[in-house]
């Protein structure tokens, strides 16, 4: 008798702690987090030949067209193109080009556009047979105020062409928002008549906060 | 345990410099500059022919140096050479050269002459010219320095000829049996330059 009394104790702790289980109602919330990042985007919203100087006859003239894509709209509802494009017929050494370009950010974050280096530029003939230019950054930043001389070499040490930027590196550009990059040529007289020349220019936009 | 702290510090510090090197969000844009250079191509052609008392005694010869242009039908080169044969006095020698501008970029004119003379021809012939310019004007005189002087530094224009006419004569005081020669070397430059 008392071994089924024992039995019956043991069977009644164990439901009673069966029931500790099941006795405490819960819920639960869920936190959820979503991350849409931003982008970093810059384009081109204008491309213009302000003029050519020393080129009394005329003879000489320019296109310049927007290119690529459309990545975005500026505040003055102009698209934001990909690249841009300059040609200049009929050069001849002793002129100068006078070029502007506006840099609009078509990203939804702030961008700088980031200092420029010798890697920055490539130049070459490319007609009537391929020659690479040598690049050297003489002087300037590239920032408002502080032109950028970049001098173009031939194969033989003698100076092609003379470029200057003004107005671009260090500038903060939010989106839509736009800088007017002034672009001067100056054509020398090593250059070779019934020739191709192809310079490119890469400008970089870097995130606001890292720059 | 603050060893095991300090590997963790260590691996947070080694998190931190990989995160700079991934940190910064960028794009590039690129502007492309062609330039496409212009040319100057001076050329030149001729004709010429005898006058006087010739009685088929007097030979005239004109031959041109490598091709360069084709410009309003006509070929153009880089020399014209008029050899008179058995040339003896009072016979006229008539030249036209006309000289194109077969490029794109303006150019202005100098002259220069070498005479290979060395018996004396030259000094007993005459030598009159016109230069006729593009725009139908002309000019006239004699002797090669007058025309030197007048045509150096006008500038031609591309697609412009300008023609130089000269009439030359032998006159008596020729020494005979000699050969003689003079090149009148004709340059555009750049107009800017």
């Amino acid at each position: 008798m008392k071994r089924i009394g024992l039995i019956c104790l043991a069977m009644v702790l164990a439901l009673g702690t069966l029931g500790v289980g099941y006795a405490h109602w819960s819920d639960d919330a869920d936190i959820i987090q979503t991350v849409q990042t931003g982008t970093v985007s810059i384009g081109f919203s204008k491309a213009a030949v302000v003029d050519i100087l020393g080129d009394p006859k005329d003879i000489a003239w320019a296109d310049a067209f927007l290119t690529g894509e459309q990545i975005g709209v500026d505040i003055m509802g102009r698209p934001i193109h990909e690249g841009v494009t300059f040609v200049i017929h009929n050069a001849y050494p002793g002129i100068q080009v006078a070029e502007v370009v506006d840099i609009a950010s078509a990203g939804t974050i702030p961008v700088h556009i980031a200092g420029m280096t010798e890697a920055s530029f490539h130049m070459a003939k490319t007609d009537p047979y391929l020659q690479e230019l040598e690049t050297q950054i003489v002087g300037g930043t590239g920032a408002p105020g502080d032109p950028l001389e970049v001098h173009f070499y031939d194969a033989d040490g003698n100076v092609v062409m003379i470029l200057w930027l003004v107005n671009a590196v260090g500038v903060q550009l939010h989106q839509g928002y736009f800088t007017s990059l002034e672009i001067h040529k100056f054509f020398q007289q090593p250059m070779q008549m019934s020739a191709t020349y192809e310079l490119t220019i890469t400008l970089v936009g870097i995130q606001y906060n890292q720059a | 345990m603050k060893r095991i702290g300090l590997l963790a510090l260590a691996l947070v510090l080694a998190l931190g410099t990989l995160g700079v090197g991934y940190a910064s969000w960028w794009d590039d844009a690129e502007i492309v500059q062609v330039v496409e250079t212009g040319s100057l191509e001076l050329g030149v052609r001729g004709e010429a022919w005898l006058s006087g008392d010739i009685k088929d005694q007097a030979t005239i010869d004109v031959s041109h140096g490598a091709f360069k242009f084709v410009k309003d039908n006509f070929d153009y080169f880089q020399t014209v050479t008029v050899t008179v044969g058995n040339l003896y006095p009072s016979i006229w020698v008539m030249e036209n050269f006309y000289i194109a501008l077969g490029g794109t970029v303006p150019v202005h004119l100098s002259l220069g002459v070498t005479y290979n003379d060395p018996d004396g021809v030259y000094a007993c012939m005459t030598i009159a010219w016109t230069v006729t310019y593009p725009d139908g004007s002309q000019a006239s005189g004699s002797g090669i320095p007058a025309l030197i002087a007048l045509l150096d530094g006008y500038q031609l224009h591309p697609c412009e000829t300008i023609t130089i006419y000269l009439d030359k004569h032998l006159e008596q005081c020729a020494p005979q049996g000699k050969t003689a020669s003079f090149t009148l070397t004709v340059t555009g430059t750049q107009y800017n330059y």
